[in-house]
């Protein structure tokens, strides 16, 4: 690639300057046909307005010599027609009548010829003679006249001495022969009434100091270059240049003295058009154009070099950033797999060591035991602790398994509604057995939160509290105590965050122990009075499964005084959504099949609904429409036959909680076990703990769902037969 | 008319009541029984009367049968209204009342024209 660079550098300014030739050869040849396309165009241009304007000068000149001969004509008809008269008068017509006919017609001369062609009298008026007109008094086209009245003739004549003549000839009237009438007039003075042809170069210019000619062939009659007019063509040298090569099409290029010259030429009836145009005038006012390519290019060419080692650097820079990323993140890889190794060592090793030492302990126990095959307690020790040891390796392998689920994101949170204080109640009794063998008091708080009804993941929740608390008791003291709290951190109607905390008394966790308890295998010396202690999985376990349930997990611990877990956990409140919308708890409609259920309702369509419900979950209906009746209907059932009560609590005469207390004060064997839950259509926190107070267990919030009453009822007619058995 | 475009006129969530209750014949059975109901009355004569705990219970039970039966918009409106009386006082809810008014002649015209 370097040597591909090296070999392109050199090539490149040649490139860029081939380039720029190229470039403006290209501008040149373009301007240059440009021009000669422009010369042609305004040479033709020029030649037809020329033409156009010669043909208009002989027209224009043809119509004056012919007014002027008309009015002669009349002026000849006028006269021949009074001599006519006079004659027919018998007056003498001599020369003194023609010398007055001149004077008074404004006549310069008058010639009468008689029928044998020769003059009878004349007056010339300009002292001229009768020999100048004798040839045309004279001639065939005379005769004609006088022997064919109706033919005339006129014309216009200049001889040399500076006079145009304009004569007419017409046949007597007075007798055969012809009358001849002349008018001269000054040669200049012609010529001053006529347009001269140089006058259609008035104000006429031509672009690119282009110069324009009109000759008869041999003079130049006008020009728009005053020099020229009047001289004739052989001394005009570029005009003569073009003249001597002729007409041809296109454009001619002829050089004169030490110039080019661009031009063409025409002709007409009567005149040569020459139109042309010095080279240096067409060709050179390009140059700016030239000049502007060339420094465009150059301005190109600049741009291009910074873009280029702009975006060259910019390269290198990427280069090597990407190089240096690479590098940190084959650090980096290096650093984790090394740390990972290093792990999985760490890893092997502790497994190593606590698989081993129970085994070890195992062994050492079946051995020693051996020696007392006939002492039955030493057997009884020995195999309690062989229990202890293979209970702690069953507890190694499950967290291990636990752990290896987690960290694989194999585990799926089972969403789904449950109540918080059945969990709990599971909890509990999981977690008791352990918590009396170490003497340690557990204690479990009743959850008070808004809501007992929760969508989450139980089966999770179930795993994180046993294993917390497990935690909790197994690094306590022998009559230390545990203790399970819950409250609502915040919620709105169909949210809450709740959190718990599990308390021990045990000996704490030092600072430097905190960093690292979420570490797998992380284990503070001395903790438990475990002879194994603990496997140092179950903290990660922990988090990994707040975690899942998008929530925290926290401590805090003082040496020797306890440790404080708090742990932050979102749910959706189940009532709320399933009584609004779905109205399905997610485990379908449980049976109530052949229970009892006696329903405290005012209303009659309630009453119905709440009746339908129960029924359809296969349960017999007890019917009160008020708290009074209720009380009075569960006074005088048999006990033990109704299996729950479903109180309103508005009710008129009695209100709900006012017949739970005096169900609840009844002196009979169910009065206190029996079930009541509030049904209402109150969602209030303090509803709910009024209706606990007064002795109810639970609340199920209206609308009426059968699935929802149906799970609720099943779960406390469940737990009373439990309850009443034991 | 079917009691599912009854329940859509009214402006109710019928899919959602039909999930809990179970049965189209179930919910027409009780949304009919609705125009015999006494409470909206009760709350009419209590407030009328100035029966504070009277008007509060009959606005307790209007919301606690409408919730039963999916009236969304006449529960909305008589559950602001049970709120308003909670204190057992008759004070300012002159709105809140014609508003259930307003809400209770809507859905049992509704009722009326599903019954024919």
């Amino acid at each position: 690639m370097a040597d591909q660079t090296k070999r392109r550098l050199p090539f490149k300014p040649l490139l860029a300057v081939m380039c720029g030739v190229f470039l403006l050869l290209t501008v040149a040849l373009m301007t240059v046909n440009s021009d000669l396309l422009d010369v042609y165009h305004t040479m033709n241009m020029t030649m037809q307005y020329l033409e156009r304007q010669c043909a208009t000068y002989d027209d224009f000149t043809c119509s004056d010599t012919v007014k002027s001969l008309v009015w002669l004509t009349d002026k000849a008809n006028y006269i021949n027609y009074d001599i006519s008269d006079k004659a027919a008068n018998g007056v003498c017509i001599d020369s003194g009548v023609l010398m007055d006919y001149t004077d008074a017609q404004r006549l310069t001369g008058i010639i009468l010829m008689g029928a044998d062609s020769e003059p009878e009298c004349w007056y010339l008026g300009d002292g001229g003679e009768y020999d100048m007109w004798k040839e045309l008094c004279t001639d065939s086209k005379s005769a004609d006249i006088a022997r064919y009245p109706e033919k005339k003739l006129m014309a216009r004549i200049h001889p040399e001495g500076g006079f145009y003549y304009d004569y007419t000839i017409v046949s007597r009237e007075d007798r055969p022969g012809i009358m001849l009438c002349y008018f001269r007039q000054a040669e200049n003075l012609v010529e001053e009434n006529q347009l001269s042809i140089g006058s259609i170069f008035s104000g006429y210019g031509l672009a690119m100091d282009g110069v324009a000619v009109v000759t008869d062939g041999n003079n130049v009659l006008g020009s728009n270059d005053g020099e020229l007019v009047g001289n004739s063509v052989l001394s005009c040298g570029v005009l003569n240049s073009f003249a001597t090569n002729g007409v041809t099409e296109g454009i001619q290029w002829e050089s004169s003295g030490n110039r080019l010259w661009i031009g063409g030429q025409t002709s007409t009836k009567n005149y040569f058009i020459y139109v042309y145009f010095p080279a240096e005038a067409v060709l050179l006012r390009r140059v700016p154009v030239l000049i502007y390519a060339l420094l465009g290019y150059l301005l190109l060419l600049a741009v291009l070099f910074v873009v280029r080692r702009g975006g060259k650097n910019e390269r290198l820079e990427r280069r090597e950033y990407s190089a240096m990323v690479h590098q940190q993140r084959a650090m980096a890889s290096a650093r984790k797999s090394r740390r990972s190794n290093a792990k999985k060592t760490d890893f092997m090793r502790k497994m190593n060591h606590d698989i081993r030492t129970p085994i070890n302990g195992i062994r050492g126990m079946v051995e020693i035991a051996g020696h007392y095959p006939d002492d039955p307690e030493k057997l009884r020790e020995y195999l309690g602790k062989i229990w202890q040891s293979s209970d702690y390796m069953l507890d190694l392998v499950n967290n291990f398994a636990d752990i290896e689920e987690l960290e694989n994101g194999t585990v799926v949170p089972d969403v789904r509604t449950f109540s918080l204080n059945s969990l709990f109640d599971e909890i509990r009794s999981l977690t008791t057995p352990r918590a009396q063998e170490r003497g340690v008091k557990l204690d479990i708080a009743r959850i008070s939160g808004r809501y007992d009804l929760l969508i989450g993941s139980p089966a999770l929740l179930k795993r994180l509290f046993v294993s917390l608390i497990s935690n909790a008791v197994k690094f306590n003291r022998r009559g230390g105590n545990v203790v399970v709290g819950c409250r609502e951190v915040s919620g709105s109607n169909d949210r809450v965050v709740l959190e718990f905390s599990v308390m021990d008394t045990g000996k704490g966790m030092s600072l430097e122990f905190q960093k690292h308890m979420f570490e797998p295998f992380a284990q503070e010396d001395s903790a438990s009075d475990d002879p194994y202690g603990g496997t140092g999985l179950g903290l990660p376990i922990c988090r990994r499964i707040v975690a899942l349930m998008k929530g925290t997990i926290d401590c805090t611990s003082v040496q020797n005084e306890g440790t404080t877990v708090f742990v932050t956990i979102p749910f959706r409140i189940a009532q709320e959504r399933s009584g609004r919308n779905s109205g399905s708890s997610g485990k379908g409609a449980a049976s109530l099949r052949g229970h009892l259920v006696l329903v405290a309702e005012d209303n009659d369509l309630n009453m119905e609904v709440a009746d339908f419900a129960l029924r359809h979950a296969g349960a017999n209906v007890l019917k009160a429409y008020n708290g009074r009746e209720a009380v009075e209907m569960f006074r005088t059932s048999d006990p033990g036959s109704i299996d729950v009560i479903l109180m309103d609590l508005v009710m008129p005469e009695m209100d709900g909680f006012e017949a739970a207390r005096n169900i609840r004060a009844l002196d009979r064997s169910d009065a206190a076990a029996v079930p009541i839950i509030a049904l209402t259509a109150n969602v209030f926190r303090e509803d709910l703990e009024k209706a606990l107070a007064a002795g109810m267990n639970a609340r199920v919030t209206k609308p009426v769902d059968i699935s929802v009453i149906a799970e609720v009822v099943a779960k406390y007619t469940d737990k009373t037969k439990e309850e009443t058995k034991q | 008319m079917t009691i599912r475009e009854c329940y859509e006129k009214m402006g109710s969530d019928y899919s959602g009541l039909l999930g809990r209750l179970g049965s189209e014949m179930i919910i027409a059975k009780f949304a009919v029984k609705f125009l015999d109901d006494p409470s909206f009355s009760q709350l009419e004569s209590a407030v009328a009367e100035g029966r504070a705990e009277d008007a509060f219970r009959a606005a307790h039970t209007l919301k606690g049968v409408c919730l039963n039966l999916g009236f969304d918009r006449l529960y909305e409106v008589s559950s602001a209204l049970t709120e308003k009386f909670r204190g057992r006082q008759l004070v300012d809810y002159e709105e809140l009342l014609r508003q259930v008014e307003e809400q209770y002649k809507m859905t049992t015209d509704i009722l009326k024209e599903y019954k024919g």
